[in-house]
């Protein structure tokens, strides 16, 4: 796997966070206790000396348990402003129907009620064919629908962020990051992680959802180091626990075209 | 890891995804889970293994074999980043190559050498956009060579057909000349063994072989030109801004445009002590005086420098959309994230990069044309020339709240 310059790509992410502060009014981050989300905490901070934005968990109940403890020692130890955002759980629990749907409803919840008009989400290009196609701050409308076919201009590091009423921003600060570039970054910055992210009994977690739609691959990777040295040598793609991308081949474009992050 | 910024330019089918694709493939960038994804899809359509499918992602592209928007991937070879930026060929999402363009250091410009493809209407607009976005290097990849038997001379027709006319433009681009096959992997990676008549390097190695890509304002790089981002705190004494060139000193005096504030500077601070490589340079400065009056958008000066404009400046601009100069209220120009109106602004000369003739214009200012004009904004903002400090003097305009084209400063 590729690694960047994490000085050179930390400059960029601060850069479009403090751009993103100044021209929006209501701005706030989604975080998943995931290590991506986590690190761009951690990427705020930075910016602004302590996290201001308010900080949003879609809670669809069924996180794993080292989650939740993870997001309340967190929230203690950053002072986060943590608002959960309940989302339901529908009967048929999986891919389309579960991240798509629900957590999608509960996001469009939680913006109305706060009149957010910029959401910053932690989403890399090298997760999938379809975030590649992503801007730095991307326009969605009411009905979160991201109309990929006329995008706006990002030409020379100017970014549009007029919108209409109703409407918003998604803000994207690590776009341009790679997985490994995530975890060096997590361990020259010494950044708190989920502890699932280690291998416990030969098993680890690679990337985080909840407990019906992720599975752990087979690592032995109990450090940081560990992870990092098995990302160098990997061929397989980072998401390939997860349900909702293996099911269809277009079903991340069909979860996006209804405002999944 | 040295790394290279590389936007794949060229007309709709003549293969820069297909190009794109299978430097990753060869290059091992790509997953074993992408391919075959993308296989099962060609299995599907009904159609020969599709390379182009594994960045054209959106079902659309796809099933319309285009590209709609820009993607990016990044290949390793031999110890050196490639950042390469895919973007489509089609006129009408010429604003979607625009925004590809503008963040490369290198273009590889694919045109199919096949008869009735070739040197056509969207290569010279982007050969001309090239120039503009002031790429340093143009590798002009000849494709489609497989299906010509890799004959040397139709590679040599379009070449001087080529040259001519980035002469007859006087566009100042050397471009480096490589025959290929795309889909048939030649000339990529490794030497091609089919192209004997040809002795350059393949494609991946006359890029891992260039130096000196990274933009820079040279001779100027002494003198501070520093963007301010943002006010830091409530007492109006730190900000937050952009070093784009200069060095910012503890205790020193210095000057804020465009209302010529004079401020001591308390403390710089840094996110990283080293990031010599990076084009973003942010820093939090805090001045000794409180409520100086700076603004988001003031950019700070050393005492005995001075921008080259004011208000009034002369601009190459190329649109993309027309424009009516009777409704000047409607335009708005964009330097560095801040937003200006225009007073005026006078057409000197308009010249149509696809044919080198001039054009008389007045009213109303077309696209496709290389426009000189004067701009007189509504208020004063220091301006720089492009050629000596590129980040300030570049803009885009918009027309009724739509992206309408660019002007670098001359």
């Amino acid at each position: 796997m590729i690694q960047q310059n994490i000085n050179e790509l930390e400059e960029k992410s601060i850069f479009i966070l403090r751009e993103a502060n100044a021209k929006l009014k209501n701005i706030a981050v989604l975080w998943s206790m995931g290590k991506d989300s986590t690190a761009v905490l951690y990427l705020i901070k930075k910016a602004f000396n302590k996290v201001i934005f308010p900080v949003i968990h879609i809670d669809n109940g069924i996180d794993f348990p080292e989650t939740y403890e993870f997001r309340d020692n967190l929230a203690k130890k950053w002072k986060l402003n943590l608002i959960v955002a309940k989302s339901e759980i529908k009967k048929e629990v999986s891919g389309f129907s579960c991240c798509g749907a629900n957590k999608t409803a509960a996001l469009k919840k939680v913006l109305n009620d706060n009149g957010f008009d910029g959401i910053i989400v932690s989403i890399r290009r090298d997760e999938h064919g379809i975030r590649a196609k992503e801007r730095y701050m991307s326009l969605r409308d009411k009905n979160f629908k991201w109309n990929y076919k006329n995008q706006n201009v990002e030409i020379w590091n100017n970014y549009v962020t007029k919108i209409d009423k109703g409407n918003h921003i998604r803000i994207h600060p690590i776009l341009d990051w790679n997985e490994i570039d995530v975890w060096n970054y997590i361990k020259k910055q010494n950044i708190p992680i989920n502890p699932l992210y280690l291998s416990k009994n030969k098993y680890r977690f690679r990337s985080l959802g909840c407990t019906h739609c992720t599975s752990p691959i087979k690592s032995n990777a109990r450090t940081i180091d560990e992870i990092i040295k098995e990302l160098k040598s990997t061929k397989i793609e980072e998401r390939s626990g997860r349900q909702q991308d293996k099911e269809k081949e277009y079903i991340m474009e069909k979860l996006r075209s209804i405002g999944y992050m | 890891m040295e790394k290279y910024k590389i936007v794949m330019l060229g007309e709709k089918d003549h293969g820069k995804s297909t190009l794109l694709a299978n430097l990753l493939i060869a290059s091992k960038s790509v997953s074993h889970e992408r391919i075959n994804e993308v296989k099962n899809i060609s299995k599907k359509n009904k159609t020969r293994f599709e390379p182009a499918y594994i960045l054209d992602a959106f079902s659309e592209e796809r099933d319309l074999g285009m590209t709609i928007d820009t993607t990016r991937a990044n290949i390793a070879y031999k110890n050196k980043l490639i950042e390469l930026i895919d973007v489509p060929g089609h006129l009408e999402l010429i604003k979607n190559m625009m925004t590809g363009a503008s963040s490369s250091e290198i273009a590889v410009l694919v045109v199919s050498a096949k008869k009735n493809e070739g040197f056509k209407l969207e290569t010279k607009r982007h050969l001309f956009l090239a120039s503009m976005f002031n790429l340093k290097t143009v590798i002009i990849a000849v494709n489609k060579m497989d299906e010509l038997d890799y004959n040397e001379k139709i590679f040599n027709r379009l070449k001087k057909q080529i040259n001519d006319f980035l002469n007859m433009l006087d566009i100042k681009i050397k471009p480096i000349f490589i025959p290929i096959s795309a889909y048939d992997n030649e000339n990529l990676t490794v030497k091609s063994q089919k192209i004997k008549w040809y002795n350059g390097k393949s494609l991946l190695e006359t890029i891992t072989g260039l130096k000196n890509n990274k933009k820079g304002n040279g001779k100027n790089k002494n003198k501070i030109r520093v963007l301010i981002q943002d006010t830091f705190d409530e007492n109006n004494k730190s900000f937050s801004g952009i070093i784009y060139s200069g060095k910012l000193i503890k205790n020193s005096k210095i000057k804020i445009l465009p209302k010529n504030i004079k401020a001591k500077i308390k403390s710089v601070s840094f996110l990283n002590r080293s990031s010599k490589s990076s084009n973003l340079k942010n820093v939090l400065i805090s001045f000794f005086d409180k409520d100086l009056g700076v603004k988001r958008g003031d950019i700070i000066y050393d005492l005995n420098s001075d921008p080259s404009y004011l208000d009034k400046f002369r601009a190459k601009i190329f649109l993309i959309n027309n424009i009516d100069l009777k409704n000047l209220k409607n335009i708005k120009i964009i330097f560095n994230n801040n937003e200006f109106g225009i007073n005026k602004i006078n057409i000197l000369k308009a010249i149509s990069p696809l044919s080198g003739k001039l054009m008389d214009l007045k009213k109303i200012i077309k696209p496709d044309y290389s426009i000189n004009a004067e701009i007189n904004l509504n208020c004063r903002y220091p301006i720089e020339k492009f050629n000596e400090f590129e980040e300030f003097g570049r803009f885009l305009i918009f027309n009724k709240n739509k992206f309408a084209g660019i002007g670098i400063v001359f």
